[in-house]
């Protein structure tokens, strides 16, 4: 089980690096806008390019926003947090001292 | 479609105002979301309309913002332990029959009445099914409050899923067992609303509850998955026809994806009530503010001979206060959350005196 502190001193790291790909990322649309718009504009087969790019974006940009709030001890409740240690705790590996030969 | 704005038309210029308000907007419609499953559309395909952006690219943006929210959002919830999959994904698939449904009756009332005729019908339906759902919704969540805080399964729910009819359902993560056709009018009504007032969830989330007899906890985070059903197959139609404006869209998923988890983080602090309390409450001010855009169809229809600049006021106090219906909904949602979180730091700091 991770302490408090370890998770949010993780949760920074994580911001700081998914922070600094979602800048560079909005820095590349913004400084394409024009072109970007147009070409995102076209349709028919051109209809992956808005679905593929927004897809992107939630990944980076939601694993940024998602570790922003944990870094700032913004959390679920406790409740919440211990349904899915339990669910870890389940599936926890024997660590017990195994009999072994040794020749 | 593809002809039917010209290129130089469909793309407006943006201004660091305009980009500041979808941010803003994206964000509390984010919260609120991440909270009750829906809502932002409302106010943000009708602000980006008045910062000049045509309506078929508003909608399409907005709808193109959706999907990765609700993804995100449900990921988010999931891990909480409130989402259905399943019957997020069969209520996504009726949901997307009902936007096609809802789209040709929008076509038939197009062609009969012309704009004003589509308008006016958007309206009377917003208000009709708001003030409807939104009170039901509100009088439970009284009533839920008063009792102790403790949700019930609707008798009208105990009945359905008692009733066997092919093809049965079974639901794990919400322990429901239920016959498809009960779960399908729901998705249906989803659909049909989203195609005519742009948020399905006011009645997919109530239909979910008291229809299908999950919690409201369990409804609004399963709702994050219909609407990205819905979302993503609406998103591509209008791609297709290329009417997405990727400025537009990724400027208001900025802000509603930091909205979205803190939306989603609240559900762990509330009782379930409080989500039925939010929605209704949002519900409710948008019937009153879209009730005051009816007199402005009914002038464009000549059917009442107003003055003009009375109903230009009556306009803009209807979309501000469709604003105020969604800032309301946040600072109930941040008020709550707050309260939680300091409720368990009491808790915690009270169990960690008596140990020492």
């Amino acid at each position: 089980m991770t302490t408090v502190q370890e998770r949010r001193k993780k949760a920074k790291g994580q911001a700081i690096i998914f922070g600094a790909l979602s800048v560079a990322l909005y820095a590349a649309v913004f400084s394409f806008a024009d072109t970007m718009v147009h070409l995102f504009a076209k349709g028919g087969l051109y209809t992956a390019l808005p679905i593929a790019t927004v897809f992107l974006f939630s990944y980076v940009h939601g694993n940024f926003t998602g570790n922003v709030w944990t870094a700032l001890g913004i959390e679920a409740s406790a409740k919440a947090g211990r349904a899915t240690e339990k669910a870890g705790a389940a599936k926890r590996t024997d660590s017990r001292n195994r009999a072994t030969v040794t020749a | 479609m593809h002809d039917l704005l010209a290129e130089n038309l469909r793309f407006v210029d943006l201004t660091l105002v305009g980009v500041l308000f979808l941010f803003f907007v994206g964000f509390v419609g984010g919260l609120v979301s991440g909270f009750i499953g829906s809502g932002g559309a409302f106010v943000l395909t009708p602000g980006m309309m008045s910062l000049g952006v045509p309506g078929p690219v508003a909608v399409a943006s907005n709808m193109c913002h959706k999907f990765p929210k609700a993804l995100v959002g449900a990921i988010k919830r999931y891990k909480y332990g409130q989402v259905d999959i399943k019957m997020g994904l069969i209520i996504g698939v009726s949901a997307e029959i009902g936007v096609q449904l809802g789209i040709q009756i929008q076509k038939f009332i197009l062609e009969q009445w012309g704009q004003a005729g589509s308008n006016l019908y958007v309206s009377f339906a917003f208000v009709f099914v708001l003030v409807t759902v939104g009170s039901f919704v509100l009088k439970d969540a009284i009533q839920t409050k008063r009792s102790g805080g403790e949700e019930k399964v609707t008798m009208l729910a105990k009945r359905l899923q008692s009733i066997e009819l092919w093809p049965m359902m079974t639901f794990k993560a919400s322990k429901i067992r239920i016959s498809f056709w009960f779960t399908a009018p729901v998705g249906l009504a989803a659909g049909l609303l989203a195609a005519t007032i742009a948020v399905g969830g006011f009645a997919g989330v109530p239909g979910m509850i008291y229809i299908i007899g999950l919690s409201s906890l369990m409804a609004s985070a399963t709702e994050l998955v219909v609407a990205f059903v819905m979302g993503l197959g609406g998103t591509m139609v209008w791609a297709f026809y290329g009417m997405v404006d990727i400025r537009l869209t990724l400027i208001i998923l900025a802000g509603s994806l930091f909205g979205v988890q803190l939306g989603a983080i609240g559900t762990t602090y509330v009782k379930d009530y409080a989500i039925k309390f939010v929605m209704a409450t949002i519900m409710l001010i948008v019937a009153v503010s879209r009730g005051l855009a009816i007199p402005k169809y009914l002038k464009q229809l000549e059917v009442i001979g107003w003055d003009a600049g009375f109903i230009d006021i009556m306009s803009k106090v209807s979309f501000g206060l469709m604003c105020f219906a969604l800032l309301v909904g946040a600072f109930i949602i941040l008020k709550a959350m707050i309260l939680g979180r300091r409720a368990e730091r009491q808790l915690e700091m009270e169990g960690a005196a008596s140990h020492a």
